[in-house]
């Protein structure tokens, strides 16, 4: 499976810290994170139930969720300033919307875009991301590239934005249900390039509801309800602790129906 | 990069729905300007003979050409909106995410909007220039009044002021005919002989104007500060128990604080404007019935916002009633906020100013219950031009209907206003209850 692995560039070694940090994206729901901090290298997946705040969490760190108080930090420059480049430049974000690109673009013309985007944030060669861009495809199995964004089927769209997001080999990397849509074999890849980037020392941060999958790849869980940040422990702790996340999490929401009861 | 992303921009706009975009993107540009070119001409030819009167103050002309220019420039804006609002909203969020320059952001969130409204003013224009040329005002002067023009027009289009269009116009104009009064006063000074002072005068003219445009961005951008410290946590019902406090949670929303300015703003300018001049205001009446009107439509707005925007606050309220009073609470005193500078002029006016400032307060009471049913009703919304066109179309009729009402209204201890008042709210009340307000997060237990 070539992944990209002879090219990749090794991430500085980072912090995202997550302090204070409330979101309202509306309504009476407010997403409340005291303290998290991920390390470079760790796979942080979040769970929790629908409307706990996973999405909400991934879009605020993305930039997209407007901030009520506290702070994101990246090894100390403000993660959340959309305005510095730079920063935002090692950013990957493949969110859980069919949507995002520009659909009038064919595959091969929107990585280019991307491709020349980043390089013009990070100051490095577009050729670098275009070849990795091809090993991604290669690795996703997918061969559409001239094809325009909005033919595509669902499944070849998010390969597009799975490439479209780790193709200028970002230091934090946000995924949102990143498995929706795939096929088996894209699966199983996106996993092994998911690790490959964590070695590469990649912040990756992953909502997902698949707690089999975030067990298998996490190496920190996060559990999340209501807005309001439950559990947060290493996946072997937990695993110890509890059997399997899915036993956690039944465990947690069981608690939380009883108290409401 | 900027050229590929700007294309991608154009692309997505105007080869939108279409298996080929860019062959949709082309054809559809080139029909559009097929159609103004016929525009243009039919423009041109009608302008050409229309002579204005001879001798008119270049002041006159110059801000006539700002307004002119200001208003193609808005309705093109208006024309290019449809065009602009499909499927955007997954493309604004992913300018935000993709490592841009903010110029480039903003560049390529503009794009197709600048094509359009460069389209369509490019074709009417011209027909302007030669009607302006012909009344005497000098080439430099007409290029700097449409550079003001087009600088804000579209300010007014693209920035927070643009979800109300009919206010943008209204502010538009109502601060071009305020600097007009400098301008004039300025030339009668001065001067029309010299070029030269015209030409500083206009830089003058342009250094008040254009920061004006980003005015409500910034304090906008201010304001979201102070509310990033204000609102630490959760439970914010905590401190619901204040009066204003529904108020407060309101003003979080860009929308309310974009109606708030524009309206001071208009509001301010007809205070400026009468007070430099030395306008007698008599009993007020005029002024009373623009003070009515403008504070009914911005009270229809606040009515909007409470039905879709839900404070984090709110999870304290118990019940319709309770919000009911909450928002009669919140509603007044918008209301006096927005009436500041009537009420000013109201306090210092001459003779009169006693009766003015009677029926100020009691046209204002009821202009707010007034504004809190027809909102109550219609429910405005932030781009919604038509719902609050007619908002505004219904308070104007309400407010006249008043008038024709057999109570005298603005006759202190008459009893007919208070029942008005009273009747208004229970009707909104009422309103409430029927839409099954209840879907509301206040608690109901």
């Amino acid at each position: 499976m070539a992944t990209g692995k002879g090219n990749a560039v090794k991430a500085v070694l980072n912090t995202l810290d997550v302090r204070d940090l409330s979101v309202s994206p509306g309504g009476e729901f407010v997403l409340s994170i005291p303290k998290l901090a991920i390390k470079s290298g760790h796979i942080l997946c979040l769970a929790g139930p629908n409307g706990s705040g996973k999405t909400t969490l991934i879009e605020a760190l993305a930039g997209l969720q407007g901030i009520v108080s506290g702070s994101v930090n990246l090894s100390g420059k403000n993660w959340l300033d959309t305005n510095l480049r730079h920063t935002r430049a090692q950013l990957g974000y493949i969110p859980d919307d069919e949507r995002w690109f520009i659909p009038e673009l064919t595959a091969h013309e929107y990585l280019k875009l991307m491709a020349q985007v980043y390089a013009d944030a990070k100051s490095c060669d577009k050729s670098t991301i275009i070849n990795r861009s091809r090993e991604l495809g290669q690795a996703l199995y997918f061969k559409q590239f001239d094809q325009p964004l909005l033919t595509l089927s669902h499944g070849n769209k998010k390969k597009v934005q799975i490439i479209a997001g780790l193709m200028h080999q970002p230091d934090v990397i946000l995924v949102d249900e990143i498995r929706n849509g795939l096929d088996p074999l894209a699966i199983i890849a996106v996993e092994e390039i998911l690790r490959i980037e964590a070695k590469r020392g990649a912040i990756i941060i992953a909502a997902s509801h698949d707690l089999w999958w975030s067990q298998r790849l996490a190496t920190d869980i996060v559990l999340l309800m209501e807005g309001r940040l439950i559990v947060q422990a290493t996946t072997k702790s937990l695993i110890a602790k509890h059997g399997s996340i899915e036993s956690l999490f039944l465990e947690t929401m069981k608690q939380s129906l009883g108290a409401k009861a | 990069m900027t050229g590929g992303l700007l294309g991608a921009m154009v692309f997505n706009t105007f080869g939108r729905g279409s298996n080929r975009p860019k062959q949709a993107t082309v054809r559809r540009l080139a029909g559009l300007a097929g159609l103004l070119i016929i525009v243009a001409l039919v423009t041109f030819r009608v302008i050409s003979s229309f002579e204005l009167p001879p001798n008119l103050p270049i002041g006159w002309l110059f801000c006539l050409t700002i307004l002119t220019t200001q208003l193609i420039v808005i309705v093109s804006t208006l024309l290019a909106r449809p065009a602009m609002i499909t499927a955007k909203s997954s493309l604004s969020d992913w300018l935000i995410v993709v490592p841009l320059l903010a110029h480039q952001r903003w560049l390529a969130w503009h794009m197709p909007t600048l094509i359009l409204v460069g389209l369509i003013t490019g074709s009417v224009i011209p027909s302007f220039m030669s009607l302006a040329m012909r009344a005497g005002l000098p080439i430099p002067l007409f290029v700097l009044a449409t550079s003001l023009g087009v600088i804000s027009g579209l300010g007014a289009g693209t920035y927070a002021i643009a979800g109300k269009w009919w206010l943008s116009l209204g502010v538009l104009t109502a601060y071009t005919i305020g600097l007009w009064q400098i301008f004039e006063k300025a030339s009668l000074t001065i001067g029309y002989d010299s070029l030269q002072t015209q030409m500083y005068l206009g830089i003058v003219l342009a250094l008040i104007l254009v920061p004006y445009i980003w005015l409500s961005r910034m304090v906008a951008t201010i304001h979201q500060g102070l509310v990033s410290r204000t609102l630490k946590n959760r439970y914010q019902s905590r401190r619901a128990s204040g009066l204003p406090w529904l108020l407060t949670a309101f003003f979080r929303k860009a929308a309310l604080r974009t109606t708030t300015y524009t309206s001071l703003a208009i509001g301010a300018v007809l205070a400026i404007a009468i007070k430099w001049q030395g306008i007698p205001v008599g009993d007020g009446a005029p002024l009373v019935w623009v003070a009515s009107l403008l504070v009914a439509i911005s009270i229809t707005d606040l009515r909007g916002l409470a039905e879709t925007h839900n404070p984090p606050e709110i999870v304290a309220i118990r019940g319709t009633s309770a919000y009911l009073q909450q928002l009669v609470l919140a509603a007044y005193l918008y209301g006096t906020l927005i009436a500041l500078p009537f009420i000013y002029l109201a306090v210092t006016s001459g003779a009169s100013k006693g009766q003015f400032f009677v029926s100020l307060v009691i046209h204002l009471a009821l202009a707010v219950a007034l504004g809190t049913l027809i909102g109550s009703i219609l429910v405005p919304t932030r781009r919604d031009i038509s719902g609050q066109f007619l908002a505004g179309l219904l308070c104007l009729g309400g407010l006249l209907g008043l008038a024709k009402l057999p109570v005298q209204i603005s006759q202190p201890g008459d009893t007919g206003s208070l029942l008005l008042l009273v009747t208004f709210v229970v009707m909104v009340f009422v309103i409430m209850i029927e839409k099954g307000r209840n879907n509301y997060s206040w608690r109901s237990n």
